[in-house]
């Protein structure tokens, strides 16, 4: 451990504190703090919102051009993507960025990558890339790629982009409230049948 | 219209904590965002880096006045650093 663990311990406290202070904002979100929170972790659960949508066919008809079938997508308000448990380890802290792994909200097992839900960060029209990554080159998790998370500023390819920049402007409320945003509020989960299989497709659409 | 009728007092919520900005309702928005992250120390970043989100979780254009966004009295905002994408 780099930072002395009184020092550790009071930034933990403080994180905690800021979060219980939010709450009312959190749970408007549907995102809980979980009583297996203990130091140095803090445990959140999080909720789907957005409900699965199926593919349907409609078909528009002009005055001169044939008719063409376009795909539009139903809300199926009955089924939505699982919830899922958020474990923020804040070892060293504020030294290093906060930790992030995915649990399952039910047995506490480390999510995996092929079945879990997907996270896109919404940059513009027809740009929406994922932030959620399969294999992180140090953990051989999935990793949530966004500044703030420890396994974004800890990669290879990001080492330019310190934590150090960031941490006067970013703490975990506002990295909590990131991660809801890509995993949770903008992202729709889209059924896509093909031939002899089904996919799961995650739409993003910013809110404006 | 009275001069008070023009100023309401929005709640900008920074890395969990809340700041209130008393605003004149045909201001930009930047304006009151700049004295928000004036006030919470945050002026280290440049204002680009920043987005200001209502407690829907609607982007507000932050050049368009507080009036057109349709903001009132005691609205609560959320004004956070973009974290990009890192991929």
């Amino acid at each position: 451990m780099q930072v002395d663990p009184e020092v550790n311990r009071a930034k933990y406290d403080r994180e905690i504190s800021l979060l219980v202070e939010q709450q009312t904002t959190l749970e408007s979100r549907l995102i809980f703090m979980l009583s297996s929170t203990a130091y140095p972790h803090i445990d959140l659960l999080f909720v789907p919102r957005h409900p699965v949508q199926i593919p349907g066919l409609t078909t528009q008809v002009g005055s001169i051009i044939l008719a063409q079938p376009t795909v539009t997508f139903t809300d199926l308000p009955m089924f939505a993507g699982r919830a899922f448990k958020a474990r923020f380890d804040l070892t060293d802290y504020d030294l290093r960025a906060p930790s992030l792994e995915f649990r399952d909200a039910w047995t506490d097992a480390e999510l995996q990558y092929p079945t879990m839900f997907r996270a896109r960060q919404f940059e513009g029209p027809g740009r929406a890339p994922d932030v959620l990554l399969a294999d992180h080159p140090t953990t051989h998790k999935p990793f949530l790629c966004l500044r703030g998370i420890r396994e974004y500023h800890e990669h290879p390819q990001h080492s330019g982009d310190e934590w150090l920049l960031y941490r006067e402007t970013l703490n975990l409320f506002s990295i909590v409230m990131s991660l809801w945003r890509v995993s949770v509020d903008l992202v729709h989960p889209q059924l896509n049948f093909q031939m002899n299989r089904m996919q799961v497709q995650w739409a993003a659409e910013e809110k404006l | 219209m009275a001069e008070g009728e023009h100023k309401i007092t929005l709640v900008f919520i920074i890395n969990g904590e809340n700041f209130s900005v008393e605003t004149n309702i045909n201001a930009p928005l930047t304006a009151a965002v700049q004295r928000a992250l004036s006030e919470s120390g945050n002026s280290g970043r440049p204002l680009n880096e920043w987005e200001v989100r209502n407690s829907a979780g609607a982007l507000l254009d932050v050049t368009r006045t507080v009036k057109e966004l349709g903001l009132t009295n005691g609205a609560r905002l959320f004004l956070s650093l973009r974290v990009g994408a890192g991929g």
